[in-house]
């Protein structure tokens, strides 16, 4: 079974293994020893999040707007789970448990792509799956971490590849949704609370663009709601 | 290591796990609801531009910021050109690298 598991995750090992070291790598540019760069891999494989806290790192930010921070990013999480039901069919309650704690992107790409019947063949595959998975990224971030501190190369200019990998991301977002008015205003909204609020930055722009969906939601709401009632009237009339 | 890091850490396990218990505390209905998946559907491109602004602000002087620009706009092309993430991560980095240096 573990053979099965590792072959269906030999795609996330490849992925994971360069963007775990370059993770490592970027803990051990900002002086973090290696063994908490370990620590940091191994207590959650959550990638871009934990990309993103390593800026937080360097500016030293506090609990609360690091949590925030990371649940909104994280947020599109919590529309996996109803998708991967079929593979939670372990008998022990910790394994299966494991594998909604351990649902990254690509994992949860993966095993919405396995068939049902075979997770009931093999009920404990998912949580083989899981673990493989944490493996791979916990080892890549040590891998990279001590390359970091035993090959000093202190190369100016490496941050920057967070703003590039944040960029692709959103890009991506972008092609997927195609919503450049609200690609618009996040980034009008970002450059001002830059501007106004460069200490609380994060957490005052994330929930104004919540408020700004949040509205255009309930406006869209009510004008279909009366574009239905005047369709009624003009059948009734 | 101070203890602002260990904090940092651990509220990036904190915000990750949280959202991937949701749906099995909530339950379907409230995930399916329309406003939910409104929101869950357009948060991520509002929330990662916001993402690329607060990583941009580690630069401080004239250089570093118009590296910053020049460098994005590389980014930004070669994405649209390729759709190859680690080709446009690279070339990005590479092009800010060689331009504060």
């Amino acid at each position: 079974m573990l053979q099965r598991a590792f072959k269906l995750t030999l795609p996330i090992f490849f992925g994971y293994v360069p963007s775990g070291i370059a993770l490592g790598l970027l803990l051990a540019q900002v002086g973090i020893h290696w063994g908490w760069a370990a620590f940091y891999g191994f207590i959650v494989a959550s990638g871009s999040a934990q990309f993103l806290g390593v800026g937080f790192i360097a500016a030293r930010a506090g609990f609360q707007e690091v949590f925030i921070a990371t649940t909104l990013l994280c947020l599109r999480h919590a529309f996996y789970g109803l998708s991967i039901r079929h593979s939670l069919v372990s008998r022990s309650l910790w394994r299966r448990l494991a594998i909604m704690l351990g649902l990254t992107d690509e994992l949860f790409a993966v095993l919405t792509h396995v068939r049902p019947e075979e997770f009931k063949e093999e009920p404990e595959l998912g949580f083989y799956m899981t673990a493989l998975i944490h493996l791979y990224w916990g080892g890549a971030v040590t891998l990279g971490a001590l390359a970091g501190e035993y090959l000093p190369m202190h190369w100016k200019g490496l941050e920057f590849v967070l703003v590039a990998m944040m960029t692709v991301l959103a890009l991506e977002q972008y092609l997927r949704v195609k919503a450049p008015n609200f690609l618009g205003a996040a980034l009008l909204v970002g450059v001002v609370c830059q501007m106004y609020f460069p200490e609380h930055m994060l957490p005052i722009s994330m929930g104004i663009c919540a408020l700004i969906l949040f509205t255009t939601y309930q406006i869209k709401a009510l004008s279909q709601a009366k574009a239905v009632a005047n369709q009624r009237r003009s059948d009734g009339g | 290591m101070d203890k602002t890091v260990l904090f940092i850490m651990l509220a990036v396990a904190f915000g990750t796990y949280i959202t991937r218990l949701v749906p099995f505390v909530l339950g379907e209905r409230v995930l399916d609801s329309a406003p939910v998946r409104y929101l869950g559907s357009y948060l991520p491109v509002m929330i990662l531009p916001l993402m690329v602004i607060f990583c941009m602000r580690g630069a401080t002087t004239h250089t570093e910021h118009a590296a910053q620009i020049v460098a994005l706009m590389v980014v930004i092309s070669v994405h649209l050109l390729s759709r190859m993430a680690l080709v446009s991560i690279l070339l990005g980095t590479v092009t800010y690298m060689v331009l504060v240096n």
